[in-house]
């Protein structure tokens, strides 16, 4: 084995003393370093470096409990870690459909539950259709309204206008709430008036809103009115115009509404 | 040093990651110099860590693997921070023979040598410091990490030569700090006065 000199075994002094040359070359600088007292001297100038270094590990804090518990709690945190930008996308996709399902939801219940202006047409229908339309028989307003309130847990205002005539009172239920049936003869034509401690706000059917808040609509043929007066809510089906029963309503809510400002 | 192929790391990251959190720290507070940065560095190194651990594939290359985040977290820190490492570039990290030491003193008086320790290991503190940042890296990779040459070949993503150059050249800024300071202090021309294996008195 060919031996080393001075420059070739000075710079593999470090790894020799860290056992990290290989089996030849550890070999080949050993017996160097036995021949070379510059060679020695310099190792012993390592060694004391390293004695050094070994107190300065001593002198150097190992990780605390604080940080063992950092490092512990990271590997919990990130185990389902996302990145930060997915994870805001995320988080506002998701805020989307929440608010989505949210209006879906409010508007379902809204539409589902609201009542169909049908369903007082139908019951315009089959009350006209029968031989006795009225319970009550009165052409006095006042008279109306006092059977009517020992009747109902509310006091409907019975409208009172130029034109019409009130035939009598009944009761009925629609959609499954108590509800004043007051039948009018109107320009000739039968007219029925619905009252109702219900808003007719979220009443569905109408196209149109008139004067006085007054909503109109059709259904099956009939016109519909419909406003709110007094804390209650009133529909009125006509078998005759649109124009006809449009002057009832709006002349009845106006009616109504100055008599509860009265 | 690797994980011994009968002896791998069992279970998840933070069993994993506990088992190497001394050196981490170490290695941490020589670089920042104080506790709290150190912590932080650590604490980056191990967010890096846990995100990507998948990534790790062999077991074995752990440590190695961890000291190379610990370099990049710290290298991102130095750059936020506006400090400069001094890096040396490829082209200059060839061999070169270091400055001759004097014969080294060989004091034996317990008194003296204490007080020749405590001198001897603020020269090596500040000599290390001194040190380019990729040699200190690798002196510093292998000191307080504990990391093998290879090791260190890893976690600084250069050739196992290159790493025995570097760490030759920073132990010879260590060898020529101590013998400075010794030749500063006296000690040297001493010795070389009293009979050669003589102690210092």
């Amino acid at each position: 084995m060919r031996k080393l000199t001075c420059a070739e075994a000075e710079p593999l002094l470090e790894a020799f003393q860290a056992n990290e040359l290989d089996g030849v070359t550890s070999l080949a600088v050993q017996e160097h370093v036995e021949e070379c007292r510059l060679c020695q001297n310099l190792m012993r100038w390592n060694a004391e470096a390293d004695a050094s270094l070994r107190r300065l590990i001593a002198a150097t804090p190992a990780a605390s409990s604080t940080l063992r518990e950092r490092v512990v709690a990271i590997g919990r945190n990130e185990r389902h870690f996302i990145p930060a930008t997915f994870r805001h996308r995320a988080l506002a996709l998701a805020a989307a459909i929440i608010g989505l399902l949210a209006v879906a939801t409010i508007w379902h219940s809204r539409t589902s539950r609201a009542p169909d202006a049908m369903a007082f047409v139908q019951n315009h229908i089959q009350t006209l259709a029968k031989a006795e339309p009225v319970e009550f028989r009165t052409s006095d307003p006042a008279e109306a309204e006092e059977w009517l309130r020992t009747r109902l847990p509310f006091a409907p205002a019975v409208p009172r206008t130029d034109g019409s005539r009130l035939v009598g009172a009944r009761l009925c239920q629609i959609d499954n709430r108590p509800v004043a049936f007051l039948l009018y003869e109107h320009d000739g034509k039968p007219l029925s008036c619905f009252v109702s401690a219900d808003s007719q706000r979220r009443l569905r059917g109408f196209d149109a809103t008139a004067a006085n808040r007054v909503r109109l609509g059709t259904c099956e043929g009939k016109n519909v009115a419909a406003w709110d007066a007094d804390h209650s809510g009133y529909v009125v089906v006509g078998d005759g115009s649109r124009a006809s029963l449009l002057a009832f309503a709006s002349q009845s809510a106006a009616q109504i509404r100055d008599g509860r400002e009265n | 040093m690797p994980w011994p192929s009968h002896h791998q790391p069992a279970g998840g990251y933070s069993e994993r990651i506990e088992r190497y959190l001394d050196p981490l720290h170490r290695t941490a507070f020589r670089l920042t110099g104080n506790r709290a940065d150190a912590e932080d560095l650590v604490q980056e190194t191990c967010v890096r860590a846990c995100r990507s651990w998948t990534q790790l594939r062999d077991p074995a290359g752990a440590r190695g693997w961890l000291f190379q985040i610990l370099r990049s977290a710290w290298l991102d820190q130095l750059r936020k921070t506006a400090r400069r490492p001094h890096l040396v570039p490829m082209e200059q990290d060839t061999l070169h023979p270091s400055a001759e030491c004097p014969p080294l003193p060989n004091v034996t008086v317990a008194s003296e040598r204490r007080k020749l320790e405590q001198a001897f290991d603020e020269e090596v503190l500040a000599a290390m410091n001194d040190l380019p940042e990729e040699e200190r890296l690798a002196l510093m990779f292998q000191v307080f990490g504990d990391l093998s040459y290879r090791e260190i070949s890893e976690a600084l993503g250069c050739p196992l030569g290159t790493v025995m150059s570097r760490l030759h050249r920073a132990k010879a800024a260590l060898r020529s700090s101590l013998s400075d300071y010794a030749t500063r202090q006296g000690i040297v021309r001493r010795i070389e006065n009293t009979e050669e294996g003589g102690s210092y008195a």
